[in-house]
């Protein structure tokens, strides 16, 4: 069933993590990305793992949660794998007919997998941990001061609020004609590509007409409630920085550091 | 000799489904061939979960649906022959049109069956008509043209033009004004007595199934909690109103005279009975 | 009589699309809203009600005449948002009307709109979950709800504006009975709370609950008076195509059939009272 697929995959829960303010998160997620690739050996992932470990048990989203999130991209993951591994020159170590593994290459390969998984884990521990709509408000106000430059940044926030609210209502509308056109005799599941492409038409031609009344019915209610864009709107809900906020980014600073000093020195 | 034959149907909805409570549990019941059917129930009480099922679009955990001798429940099925024997018309069904002509989007379920062009154009010809709308002038407009109530008689027309020997309609008359409302009800009729199929009305208004229905079924938490014709589910009202279901109006008011202890033995359930009764009442000095 | 909506000779003309002619969907009508009243308008589709509804907030603008809200002219740009913040606007679909994945985030839009300090948003926004009894599912998502709390949560996001009038334009259409109920409930507390209340409706029992009916037909009022005065015009309402209530309906019959029933029976209650009180009669004869 089509209203089986969960959106976004914020865990709902209040630990530290979940209360940080959504700049905080996000800004963080950047440099440890960032920080990732600073990294040139196993000690600094060895470093960078104990750190993201800290923050999920922290964040007490379990650990099967958040390699279920792994499942839709393993195939990328093994992908990286396999190019790195066989595309690096350097001593051979196996060799199957003309494809040749390498020492380097294995090393390569591991190596980038660890980063590639590391890398997804990090950030998707930022959408676990905060609710879409907090993510939203995020980024605008961290888009803000890029509107001098032309960067619509509530106009990008506003989009986004309007997807999160009427997704489940477009999914439900395509249930709904769905099982309509079903019960008219249309199949939508058999047949050859294009005779199940010509099938979705009588799903997609009402679905856009739904989406184009539903944008005009609600264009006109938010402009009866007075929306006339960003300017001189307030919002309920003022972001503030706060202590844990201050602390979270201290951390982060010490995390780079020790990755940087690693680096350098080890 | 019944035409539908429910068998203690259950459902349980697969888990993952978080907004959805309403499942069936061990529903009966027996429909003979013309009979008339309406099904009440507050929202999620699982009369869209039943009906769905009688379509064929869900399928139960547990039971059987035996429609004209065929049990449409087994896996052979093919939901071609389930369409033959039921049409469905959901709610809101305007929204479902798609084609560029009233005349090919009728035809959309006629041709789905398997049937040849001249056959299907007959069809849609005779399905207008029924509905109420003129061929000549309509036929080859877009739907999307169309006023609100004749987009819904289209919509209605693309599932009569298949012929089903059971005909669903769930809340057909929905955010339509009175005048609508009750040309869509006189359609509906009118299609019983031409077609002589079976028809299963899902409606929250208590007066149409009152005054249209032979059978009434009422869904309380998924499962059947009455059955009966309209004269014996609607004197029960306390054990509706129990389920947070309304009498027809008529018969909420003869209630309310009784309440105040006006003696009548009738039970009228529709507006002239009401008006017969009163008449007596106030003339019989 | 302080009036807070004043139509004056409005008109209002669009091009239709099939032949491009131009059709008045209002055609000349000059109402006023008494402050705190609660006017119900019933028509067909098509009769121009919702056109008119619009017209009052200035969602859209009169091509002839003017419709003034608390004496401001709806063809006043510079007015616009004075308007629209003092007459809320409540729609059919309780689908298409909320912005927010969150319920009180939904509530906070007007007043962020309207830029209103962010403490007392919170306020309002509390304030207006209560009045429609929705407080507990302030965090829900809309998609969750009922179609009833999902109209209830559109009027609380209205009430935030704290608007002097509220325009609901056939806001119970889609829902179930108890839904409707519901929504009743709520528009008549928020009158009795001294808010002026105009529903666009074509149930004639939610009509009958108003102070004041007004009967709309091809853009024009043809009926205008209080429930009593306008459901004494049955055969006129019914050659519209709409209904009466359903007490109107009987004794209308039974007038026809030489039964003497009074002029002044709207509600069911009427005639039970009535039906009671001639029986006893009878019964006190023998």
């Amino acid at each position: 069933m089509i209203r089986d697929i969960t959106l976004g995959q914020y865990y709902p829960g209040s630990s530290i993590i979940h209360k940080l303010d959504p700049r905080t998160k996000i800004i963080s997620t950047f440099i440890f990305i960032i920080t990732l690739f600073l990294v040139k050996d196993f000690l600094g992932y060895l470093i960078a793992t104990i750190a993201l470990g800290t923050t999920i048990i922290i964040s007490r989203v379990p650990l099967k949660f958040i390699l279920k999130g792994l499942k839709p991209i393993f195939l990328i993951i093994i992908f990286t794998f396999t190019i790195n591994m066989f595309m690096t020159k350097g001593t051979p170590l196996i060799s199957l007919g003309f494809l040749t593994i390498s020492k380097e290459g294995l090393y390569t390969a591991v190596f980038m997998g660890v980063r590639l998984v590391l890398l997804i884990i990090g950030s998707s521990l930022l959408t676990l941990t905060t609710k879409p709509i907090n993510l939203t408000d995020g980024i605008e106000k961290l888009l803000r001061p890029l509107r001098k430059i032309g960067v619509p940044a509530h106009e990008l926030a506003m989009m986004m609020t309007i997807a999160l609210r009427f997704i489940p209502t477009l999914l439900e509308e395509t249930d709904k004609i769905m099982k309509a056109q079903m019960a008219r005799g249309a199949d939508f599941e058999s047949g050859n590509i294009i005779k199940r492409a010509k099938a979705l038409i009588p799903l997609l031609v009402p679905l856009f007409i739904s989406a184009f009344r539903i944008a005009q019915d609600l264009a006109m209610a938010m402009e009866a409630r007075c929306y006339k864009g960003g300017d001189d709107r307030t919002r309920m809900n003022e972001m503030k920085l706060q202590g844990k906020d201050v602390a979270a980014f201290l951390l982060m600073i010490v995390f780079v550091a020790i990755i940087l000093l690693q680096r350098i020195y080890f | 000799m019944y035409l539908i034959e429910v068998k203690n149907l259950t459902h349980i909805y697969s888990e993952g489904m978080p907004y959805q409570t309403s499942a069936l549990t061990d529903v009966s019941f027996n429909v003979k061939p013309g009979e008339f059917v309406g099904i009440i129930g507050h929202t999620g009480s699982g009369k869209s979960t039943l009906i769905q099922h009688l379509n064929g679009l869900l399928k139960p955990k547990s039971g059987k649906i035996i429609i004209d001798n065929v049990d449409i429940t087994s896996k052979d099925i093919k939901m071609r022959d389930i369409r033959r024997k039921i049409g469905l018309v959901f709610q809101y069904p305007e929204y479902q049109l798609f084609e560029e002509t009233v005349h090919k989007d009728i035809a959309f379920g006629p041709l789905n069956l398997g049937l040849s062009q001249e056959e299907a154009d007959m069809r849609v010809k005779e399905a207008i008509s029924l509905v109420g709308l003129d061929y000549e002038e309509i036929a080859l407009r877009s739907p999307f043209e169309l006023s609100g109530g004749q987009k819904r008689r289209v919509a209605i027309a693309g599932v009569i033009a298949m012929k089903p020997q059971v005909l669903i309609l769930d809340e057909p008359t929905a955010g339509l004004d009175p005048k609508a409302h009750s040309d869509i009800l006189k359609m509906v009729e009118k299609i019983h007595k031409t077609e002589g199929n079976v028809i299963i009305l899902v409606s929250h208004n208590m007066g149409d199934i009152a005054a249209l229905a032979d059978k009434v079924l009422v869904m309380d938490g998924g499962r059947l909690a009455l059955c009966g014709s309209p004269e014996d589910v609607f004197s029960k009202e306390d054990l509706l109103k129990s389920l947070g279901l309304a009498l027809p109006p008529a018969a909420e008011f003869i209630s309310k005279l009784k309440g105040k202890g006006i003696n009548i033995s009738s039970k009228p359930l529709t507006v002239e009975e009401v008006e017969n009764e009163l008449y007596n009442i106030l003339n019989n000095n | 009589m302080d009036n807070i909506i004043k139509i004056e000779n409005l008109i209002f003309e669009y091009k239709r699309e099939e032949d491009n002619e131009i059709v008045k969907a209002v055609n000349d009508i000059s109402i006023d809203i008494e402050r705190g009243s609660f006017v119900a308008i019933i028509g067909k589709n098509g009769s121009g009600k919702s056109t008119l509804a619009k017209n009052l907030n200035a969602l859209l603008l009169p091509s002839g005449g003017a419709v003034y809200v608390n004496g401001n002219n709806t063809s006043d740009e510079t007015k616009t948002w004075d308007i629209r913040q003092s007459a809320g606007m409540v729609f059919q679909n309780p689908d298409n009307q909320l912005v927010s994945s969150i319920v009180e985030d939904d509530v906070a839009f007007g007043p962020e709109n309207l830029g209103i300090e962010p403490t007392e948003i919170r306020q309002r926004v509390d304030m207006s979950l209560n009045a429609v009894n929705m407080y507990e599912q302030r965090k829900k998502a809309p998609h969750l709800l009922s179609g009833g709390q999902k109209q209830r949560i559109a009027i609380a996001g209205v009430v935030a504006m704290k608007p002097q009038c509220i325009i609901l334009d056939e806001p119970t259409a889609m829902l179930d009975p108890h839904g409707r109920n519901e929504v009743m409930e709520i528009i008549h507390k928020l009158n009795s709370e001294g808010i002026t209340i105009l529903l666009i409706t074509h149930f004639m029992d939610e009509a009958a609950q108003a102070d004041r009916v007004i009967i709309m037909e091809n853009g024009k009022s043809i009926l205008d008076g209080t429930p009593l005065e306008v459901f004494r015009h049955v055969e006129e309402i019914k050659k519209i195509g709409l209904d009466v209530p359903m007490a109107v309906e009987l004794a209308y019959r039974l007038r026809k059939r030489g039964v003497i029933i009074p002029d002044d029976i709207i509600s069911e209650e009427d005639l039970i009272e009535y039906v009671f009180n001639r029986s006893k009669e009878f019964n006190s004869y023998i």
